[in-house]
């Protein structure tokens, strides 16, 4: 089956203009005018799947969301959704799109909003009449339909934009950063959302910098940095190879017991008669645990720590750092 | 395609009616056409003519301050507020977005110049009934002993509620049988005639200043843009002194060879500049109006009006398919 979004090489530089406001005043730029937002990626998108595009700020993720919303143009390389070039109007009645910190026509009602949405998706009155109660109670928004969105929380904000980004019964629902500014009940309800979506058998491509978030739903990830992909990859298969220590609990043993389990831990935390030894290797952790149970002792946990997104990213990006300072270093001496 | 158009027109319209600039620009109107009237009452020359003039007038220039003030800020701001990624991300295309958003503009100075044709005339017949009518000017506050009389304020007050009802429903004949209400014998109309054609002269020059609202909103901020668009106005509306301007420089030389330097710079940009601004002098009939002469709207001005908007929004189209929203 094809993929249901196709990156090739999709690149973006941004040129500034020679003369142009700056910080409210007129400069004129001859040197350092080109920003290059996004280096050229390759990704694939499978139907059903919930994909991170994961990085810190300024990564390109935002850039590359804008690309294929058709919001900015690309520099070299192109995209299809569905099979379809970006500019196919008939695409973009297949999709939904939340931007980030996403702002509305402010004088609009709730149901007004979602109406005026409606139309621009072409949608009859018969069906706008049906889906937009609908969505409003799938979003929370029941009771706040008759309100100006000019009296909306933020959180209410993103529920309405989660409301417009699905109306058209979208199969593809791209979000960019859905859950920034939401606390953290806004986004377990935005996590359970999304989880549904895929349950209805949509596809769901959403950037984020909150790896938690992402590390809960995602079934692949990409990570983008400077605006280079670093690593593309199922969660499982990133993670899952890298356990990283290896936590035995334990309590009720002799002293002897607790000195030799202590000198061979890595690290390890002494409670009133309960004891957390940390190991690097698993053989010394497995040794620990099997002199605990010989010595009759309480064996509390034994957790095979595994990396989090969140290590890993920080690991990742840290490595490029470190290249580049090396680059850099060399570059300097020859 | 017409019902998406259709949509970003209407929601551009329920925009401008309901921001507050609006009203304080009709307001402003208001005032205007109300001192127009006490102004006239100073004047030593015929006291309609400048009624007339001034409130036509007025309407003119609130109109190309909606434009400006209002049209502008429209675009920009879903531009700046980035309303418009959820809008160019909906099966669209970005001409419809700014298609629809010029017509619904268009629909907001149109809706607005027919109100005020409405008060003006109000304001007109107003004007004839309380100073023509024997009536009004027989009834006095006090009476002869110098006490205030009751009946005398009150009927006072009658006769002008009375009047203002009037003036307001003959004004609304005015603007809904297209300024021909005096077919009915309707007492004082004649003091009407000539403003509703002056008025749909006024939204057609709007139709082609609106379609530069959008051109330059579409590109550039919101000051840039309304500097811009009122140039474009004033030199839309000397369009045809320009012409004369470099051909009497040219005479007065005696030809073309005998232009200094600084005046073939002057000439050249004279020229260019009225070639390529709109002749707004075509919709501008204020001083045939004032003379109570017909006021000529020809096929040939619709056409071109039409024509000169079509070709600005093609050029507002073309910019705004390139762009990059930030």
């Amino acid at each position: 089956m094809a993929p249901v979004i196709e990156i090739n090489g999709l690149s973006k530089v941004y040129v500034r203009d020679v003369i142009g406001f700056e910080n409210g005043r007129l400069r004129v730029r001859l040197k350092d005018r080109r920003t290059v937002a996004l280096k050229p990626l390759d990704l694939t998108v499978e139907e059903g799947e919930i994909f991170g595009l994961l990085g810190p700020n300024g990564a390109g993720k935002t850039t590359a969301i804008k690309i294929l919303m058709g919001l900015h143009f690309p520099t070299s390389g192109d995209a299809r959704i569905m099979g379809r070039p970006l500019e196919d109007n008939s695409v973009k009645a297949k999709i939904g799109f939340l931007p980030e910190n996403p702002f509305f026509y402010d004088y609009l009602k709730g149901e007004e909003f979602l109406d005026y949405y409606g139309q621009l998706y072409g949608m009859d009155k018969a069906s706008r009449r049906r889906r937009i109660p609908e969505l409003l109670e799938t979003v929370g928004l029941s009771h706040a339909a008759q309100l100006p969105l000019r009296g909306y929380s933020k959180g209410m904000l993103q529920r309405a934009g989660l409301a417009q980004a699905l109306l058209n019964d979208p199969k593809v629902v791209f979000l960019d950063e859905p859950q920034s500014g939401l606390d953290p009940f806004g986004r377990k309800e935005v996590r359970d959302l999304i989880l549904s979506l895929r349950e209805q058998g949509k596809t769901v491509f959403f950037s984020s910098h909150i790896l938690q978030d992402a590390e809960m739903i995602c079934d692949r990830v990409a990570i983008l940095h400077q605006g280079e992909r670093i690593a593309v990859g199922a969660l499982s298969e990133m993670l899952s190879a890298k356990v990283k220590e290896y936590e035995v609990g334990f309590s009720d043993v002799p002293k002897e017991i607790v000195e030799k389990t202590k000198k061979g831990a890595a690290r390890f935390v002494e409670r009133p008669n309960e004891y957390l030894a940390v190991f690097d290797k698993e053989d010394e952790a497995r040794a620990a645990v099997r002199a605990i149970l010989d010595a009759n002792g309480m064996l509390e946990s034994f957790i095979a720590r595994k990396e989090t997104l969140e290590e890993y990213f920080i690991r990742e990006i840290e490595g490029k750092r470190e290249a580049e300072r090396a680059a850099l270093a060399n570059g300097g001496k020859s | 395609m017409a019902g998406k158009i259709a949509a970003i027109a209407l929601n551009t319209f329920k925009e401008a009616v309901r921001n507050r600039v609006l009203y304080v620009l009709l307001f402003f109107s208001v005032v205007i056409m109300l001192g127009a009237w006490v102004a006239s009452t100073l004047s030593i020359d015929d006291e309609t003519k400048i009624v007339r003039d001034l409130g036509a007038g007025a309407i003119n220039f609130i109109a190309l301050l909606i434009a400006v003030f209002v049209g502008i800020g429209l675009v920009y701001n879903d531009l700046d507020k980035k309303t418009i990624y959820t809008i160019i991300s909906k099966p669209i295309s970005r001409w419809h977005f700014l298609v629809g958003k010029y017509l619904g503009l268009l629909l907001t100075i149109a809706v607005n110049v027919l109100f005020m044709t409405w008060i003006f005339c109000a304001v007109l017949y107003l004007r004839g009934y309380l100073a023509g009518d024997v009536m009004y000017e027989a009834l006095y506050f006090v009476d002869d002993e110098g006490y205030l009389n009751y009946r005398g304020v009150f009927a006072h007050l009658f006769y002008l509620v009375w009047s203002a009802v009037k003036a307001l429903v003959f004004g609304l004949l005015h603007v809904v049988m297209f300024g021909m209400e005096g077919v009915l014998g309707i007492p004082g109309a004649a003091a009407t005639q000539g403003l509703f054609m002056t008025s749909v002269l006024t939204i057609l020059e709007m139709a082609i200043i609106t379609a530069f609202a959008v051109l330059f909103s579409s590109f550039s901020s919101p000051t840039l843009s309304a500097f811009m668009t009122v140039i474009v106005f004033i030199i839309g509306r000397l369009n045809q002194e320009l012409y004369l301007f470099a051909d009497t420089m040219v005479q007065r030389a005696g030809g073309m060879e005998a232009l200094g330097g600084g005046q073939v710079v002057a000439y050249y940009f004279s020229v260019v500049a009225a070639h390529l601004s709109p002749n707004l002098a075509v919709f501008n009939q204020r001083r045939e109006l004032a003379e109570f002469q017909d006021i000529q709207l020809g096929v040939m001005d619709i056409s071109y009006g039409i024509a000169y908007t079509a070709m600005i929004l093609t050029i507002a189209a073309i910019v705004f398919n390139r762009r990059n929203f930030k």
